[in-house]
């Protein structure tokens, strides 16, 4: 499966990024909202992951702005006690979302449920 | 003529040192930032091996392996600085072994003893970042180190300490509230509720003896703590304290039965209702105006005299909102017609419509 990251922490992005291709994915990397919106546009991934703090263009604009005319599933990665984002970010279609801290293990668990939908 | 001329050498002289101190400056800069980029990719990638760690090692004592050049580097109080503040932000961000795994390589490289050693700096914001590592990484075993802090004369440090408590033991590090003397100001009472949303909700206890402690910012917190986890069986308590001297403590009080309250709670306020401060009456309108059970509607009828309008119109609204009748009767009180009244009612109405 193809999947995008946007997350402006090098870290959590090299990470993430380590146990998806250990997992056998295709990953791309964005580091602010602008490049992972360029990006979604040039490779078509099957799957979005976004961190909601970024620069340039927020995780919530990212959803938006995808589901205006895709239906590419979107896991939103957010802080704890920010139940409204999670909120904000399912009204406007998100599919799924993670609150930091979390345990990579359950976010490949989470990619393999949308991988099996995907393969349907 | 020489005067000048002497002046003049002297911005000169002036002009280059300045240019030969900037130059320097900025190439010093440049050199760091080349250092810091080379630095992050290091600590990056011990980090990410470390996340991992215990995928590939099923022993749990085993080390992670660290260069000798990073070891090396550690010696390096910039190097140090940069590797601890990456440490803390991958630890906050990840939970379960990969967390525990960061936790092993701070202990492992010795950061917890440089930690320990940094509380007993002078400068308070060595202390505070101090506090925040050993409560980021989790050390509970220097509880007893951090605990005197919560209640240190420097608000910062304070906090910081108090965070790091509710950081290492949950809801069980409030305890802390039974001893503070300092105040905690309205900033700090936001940081410890947010940092309590993130903590699982375990049983909550002590609250009563809180909300009888002398230090008023300890009752108003105590107070905020009801009223955010619903804990209806210390209505009693909450009502007590509407007699309590301090004024934001009553009018904390008056908030928080707007959350828990029962049939006859409106009644009691209003009865305070003439004894207290602008504010608390103000305060009091808006509760009645939430809680709604209003058996005597002329009380309030009879507060519609207030000369204010903000007075007005939170008494007003508690009409409305507060009784099945209200809006009839303020309706056909003769001050209704006149302003300002009869601009607030079109309002009034429209907020019931939605």
């Amino acid at each position: 499966m193809r999947v995008l990251i946007a997350e402006d922490d090098e870290l959590m992005l090299r990470t993430v990024e380590f146990r998806l291709k250990k997992d056998g994915h295709e990953v791309i990397l964005a580091r602010d909202g602008r490049d992972a919106l360029q990006k979604i546009e040039e490779y078509q991934p099957d799957l979005i992951i976004s961190d909601v703090m970024m620069p340039y263009l927020s995780g919530l604009e990212i959803v938006a702005a995808v589901k205006e005319n895709s239906q590419t599933p979107i896991i939103i990665l957010s802080g704890m006690g920010q139940e409204d984002i999670v909120l904000e970010a399912f009204r406007l279609g998100a599919d799924d979302y993670l609150t930091k801290p979390f345990s990579p293990n359950e976010l490949s668990v989470r990619i393999k449920r949308f991988a099996v939908v995907n393969q349907r | 003529m020489i005067f000048f001329e002497v002046l003049l050498s002297f911005f000169f002289a002036l002009a280059i040192c300045l240019i030969t101190f900037l130059s320097f400056y900025l190439f010093v800069r440049k050199i760091w930032r080349r250092e810091y980029v080379k630095w992050d990719m290091m600590i990056d990638l011990l980090l990410r091996k470390a996340i991992f760690f215990h995928e590939n090692n099923t022993t749990q004592l085993a080390l992670i392996p660290v260069t000798r050049r990073l070891k090396a580097n550690l010696k390096n109080k910039r190097f140090c600085k940069q590797f601890v503040k990456k440490i803390i932000a991958a630890k906050r961000n990840m939970s379960g072994r990969y967390g525990e795994n960061l936790r092993h390589l701070y202990i492992q490289l010795g950061l917890d003893k440089k930690a320990l050693r940094l509380l007993e700096s002078r400068k308070w914001h060595v202390r505070a970042y101090a506090i925040q590592q050993i409560g980021t990484m989790g050390l509970k075993e220097h509880l007893t180190r951090i605990y005197r802090y919560t209640n240190n004369k420097n608000d910062l440090v304070r906090i910081e300490a108090q965070i790091a408590v509710l950081n290492l033991f949950g809801f069980e590090g409030l305890r802390f509230l039974d001893i503070i003397s300092y105040q905690i100001t309205e900033w700090q009472q936001i940081r410890l509720l947010k940092e309590l949303s993130t903590v699982p909700q375990a049983e909550l206890t002590g609250i009563d003896k809180w909300l009888n402690s002398g230090n008023p910012s300890v009752v108003i917190f105590a107070l905020k703590l009801v009223r955010n986890y619903h804990r209806y069986e210390l209505y009693e308590h909450i009502v007590s304290c509407l007699d309590h001297d301090d004024a934001s403590v009553r009018r904390q009080a008056i908030s928080t039965l707007t959350e828990i309250y029962t049939e006859n709670t409106s009644e009691k306020l209003l009865s305070r209702f003439e004894a207290e401060t602008y504010k608390n009456q103000i305060a009091i309108m808006n509760a009645i105006a939430v809680i709604g059970d209003v058996q005597n509607v002329s009380i309030l009828l009879g507060y519609l005299e207030a000369e204010q309008h903000e007075m007005k119109f939170a008494v007003a609204r508690a009409l409305v909102n507060g009784s099945a009748t209200g809006l009839e009767c303020l309706i056909n009180d003769p001050r209704s017609k006149t302003y300002p009244l009869s601009d607030m009612i079109p309002q009034l109405k429209s907020e019931i419509k939605w």
